[in-house]
């Protein structure tokens, strides 16, 4: 291809070709690039310029429409490390570790000081440059960051080969989830050790690092004479591989998932770019939550399944999860003590928004520690509307369903009426009118009436330990839409009006009862007259209030 | 529809040349036809996934026993469809444009699918252009990987070339096609 017969486009199209199928296959050091750039082009000035115009054309490309398959990609990987090779300063000893982003090995320091360190190599990929250029930049930041539960990051560079590498504080130790099931520790030993992770997390985020791949794997934790200790690794180290980890975590080989994305946020997965200090909040709550209840908020079988749900799903509280699950955490952590405060500090970590999140890692730990010592919380209760927009969305429940089914009837009946007397203001045989009006209003009496029926259900002690805010302001909002409503027929709103009564008589809302028990009985007599049962009835409700004890 | 089938089969029978501009407007309008339909039926911010498109279209307008000839006529055609019917929904987005919309396309086979905002077509697609003149082969297999969604295996198979140089001809493509585009410049 490259004979001196072929024209100029040609012979920049090969020699590019070659120099990127040498970095594809990691056999062609970023550093090596130019000088090989410039003796393939035998020192053509304009040659050089068409072949390096077209290699920051790929990069651009990559960039744009992500990285799709090529060919060293498809092929199996040249096995590059073997024990005893050296690394820039280090001489790998061996390998502990395999994923998705590459190796990771054990490794020996010999200079300037002798020691065991972690060497994370990255696969091939031609972004190289770029990882290290964003090492580099991070370094500075990770040097200050001295903190006895985080590992120390040592040192980057780029292999003979030119992959990316990583060393770091070698820690031995399991990932927190296991460790805690392994030994079996309680509800309160795991939230301890957990504030320990979550100091660690706010002192990096106060140097200005964020972790962004927070995860189990990444919580290594270790028993030293009795003394717990966690500690978090890879801090600087996503943000420098910069997508590719994230792709690799997701990426499915084969059909086999490499990694799982459970552990990413919702920003996360939508702008890869927009990162900050609460995204590590969400990753820790997630691993909280499974601290605590031996599964996962998501846990679909694939990756695209699961980064869909991320984004669009409420999770089930913990402590639903933890008394309903038979997992091993069930018998060390009682769902009783995650229900109330812990589900609320952890459902708020996971908050889609994170506008709706806890600011930051030192936040959350305060409110674990309020929580340790008995002290109220700050999550929980919020603001009203929001959380009936979600108690609604979530439709478990009973009182959740009659409230669902309460405000679709009213407005079902409402609407149904309103047509039918928009109807009949059409038609012109009297006596049809009448009939079809007559029928349309025990259409909306026995849909109402099958609304009461649901309600019923409801009472004292059923609404005792739930959330009777949420209930008035379903209630209140009925009652508000009956009121303005003045089409509706006098009788179906008889109806709907005794069954708020009773709705709120249940919540002991005596007042509110009395109000709408008494404008129920009034419009049962207007329409059926004084000696109707429906009127009787009416009135002996509102009587019996006042034998209830306000 | 049984009838374009019979058509489509019947241009692909026939001897001689010429079979690619007969079979284009059959293609196309079944295309247009399944495009129309799926859109309908989605929300204002969907994805559409033209490599769906194309293989609902294949499967509607030709049997499964094709033979590769007849295969690669298929594909261009719908490849070159497929690329007029996603620019005429770029720029009808484009001159639609309201606050935050943001119209995306999905291009490329399942396994290296590519995600792209419906604008950003208007320029690839020019500098396609550019590229079929000055580099058929790299072109066409831009054509068939991104709006056929063709496997590189069957993009080896249809051109009648080693997978090695679909991957070769595929990985310059996109280098030039962005050079093109202007994003390839040296950053500062």
């Amino acid at each position: 291809m490259t004979d001196a017969m072929s024209s100029e486009p040609e012979r920049a199209k090969a020699i590019f070709l070659d120099l990127a199928d040498a970095m594809e296959a990691g056999v062609l050091a970023p550093d090596a690039l130019e000088a090989r750039l410039t003796s393939a082009c035998g020192q053509d000035d304009a040659l050089i310029a068409r072949v390096r115009k077209l290699l920051f054309g790929l990069r651009a490309a990559d960039a744009k429409l992500g990285r799709t398959v090529t060919p060293a990609r498809a092929l199996p990987e040249p096995r590059l490390f073997a024990p005893g090779q050296r690394v820039g300063p280090y001489v790998l000893a061996k390998k502990i570790g395999e994923g998705g982003f590459g190796t990771v090995w054990e490794a020996e320091q010999r200079e300037p000081v002798q020691r065991r360190v972690a060497l994370k190599i990255l696969k091939p990929g031609l972004d190289t440059l770029e990882v290290v250029a964003r090492f580099q930049a991070e370094r500075q930041a990770l040097a200050f960051m001295d903190h006895p539960n985080i590992a120390h990051v040592l040192g980057g560079g780029t292999t003979e080969h030119g992959l990316p590498y990583f060393a770091m504080e070698l820690v031995s130790g399991a990932p927190i989830t296991d460790f805690a099931e392994r030994k079996r520790l309680d509800t309160r030993t795991r939230l301890e050790l957990f504030l320990s992770v979550c100091r660690a997390v706010q002192h990096a985020h106060q140097k200005g690092v964020i972790h962004r791949d927070l995860k189990p794997n990444n919580v290594l934790v270790t028993e030293v004479d009795r003394r717990i200790q966690p500690k978090v690794i890879d801090f600087g180290i996503a943000k420098a591989a910069g997508a590719r980890l994230n792709e690799e975590t997701l990426v499915t080989r084969e059909g086999q998932l490499v990694g799982t994305p459970a552990y990413m946020s919702p920003e996360q997965i939508a702008e890869a770019k927009d990162i900050d200090t609460r995204t590590d909040v969400y990753s820790l709550g997630v691993i909280l939550y499974e601290l605590l209840s031996g599964t996962r908020p998501f846990e679909e079988a694939t990756a695209g399944q699961l980064l869909r749900v991320i984004l669009e799903e409420e999770p089930a509280r913990p402590s639903l999860r933890l008394a309903n699950e038979t997992t091993t955490t069930t018998r060390f952590v009682d769902s009783r003590k995650v229900k109330g405060d812990l589900d609320w500090i952890i459902m708020r970590c996971l908050e889609k928004d994170r506008e709706r999140r806890y600011d930051s890692a030192a936040v959350l730990a305060e409110e674990i520690e309020r929580h340790l010592a008995g002290r109220p919380i700050q999550a929980g209760p919020q603001e009203l509307a929001y959380r009936a927009r979600k108690f609604m969305g979530r439709h478990g429940g009973k009182l959740a369903a009659a409230g669902l089914v309460l405000a679709s009837i009213l407005v079902a009946t409402f609407a149904s009426v309103r047509s039918a007397v928009r109807a009949l203001a059409a038609e012109r045989d009297m006596r049809a009118q009448t009939e079809l009006a007559r029928e349309e209003r025990d259409r909306s009496r026995t849909l109402a009436e099958f609304l009461e029926g649901v309600l019923a259900e409801v009472d004292v002690d059923f609404v005792a330990d739930r959330d009777t805010e949420l209930f008035e302001l379903v209630l209140l909002r009925a009652s508000r839409r009956t009121s303005q409503d003045k089409n509706v027929d006098p009788e179906v709103e008889a109806v709907v009006r005794r069954t708020l009564g009773h709705a709120y008589r249940a919540i002991g809302r005596i007042g509110q009862a009395e109000l709408e028990l008494r404008r129920a009985a009034e419009l049962f007599e207007r329409a059926l007259g004084r000696e109707h049962a429906d009127t009787i009835a009416g009135w002996n409700d509102l009587a019996a209030l006042a034998s209830i004890e306000r | 529809m049984e009838d374009r089938k019979i058509e489509v089969t019947r241009i692909l029978r026939k001897p001689g040349g010429g079979v690619q501009e007969e079979l284009f407007p059959l293609v196309y309008d079944e295309l247009r036809a399944i495009a129309r339909n799926r859109m309908a039926g989605e929300r204002a911010n969907h994805t559409l996934q033209a490599t769906a498109l194309v293989n609902e279209a294949f499967v509607r307008l030709v049997d499964e026993e094709m033979s590769w000839r007849d295969r690669k006529h298929f594909y261009s055609a719908a490849a070159e469809s497929m690329r007029r019917i996603l620019i005429d929904h770029a720029r009808k987005v484009k001159s639609l444009k309201r606050g935050g919309d943001r119209q995306r396309v999905t291009l490329g086979a399942p396994e290296a699918s590519m995600e792209l905002e419906a604008e950003d077509l208007i320029g690839i697609s020019e500098a396609l252009d550019r590229l079929a003149a000055e580099d058929p082969l790299a072109a066409d297999v831009t054509r068939l990987r991104f709006f056929s969604g063709l496997s590189v295996e069957d993009t080896a198979q249809i051109l009648q070339v080693s997978e090695r140089t679909v991957y070769r001809e595929w990985t310059y493509a996109r280098a030039r096609l962005f050079e093109f585009l202007g994003d390839g410049t040296e950053p500062a």
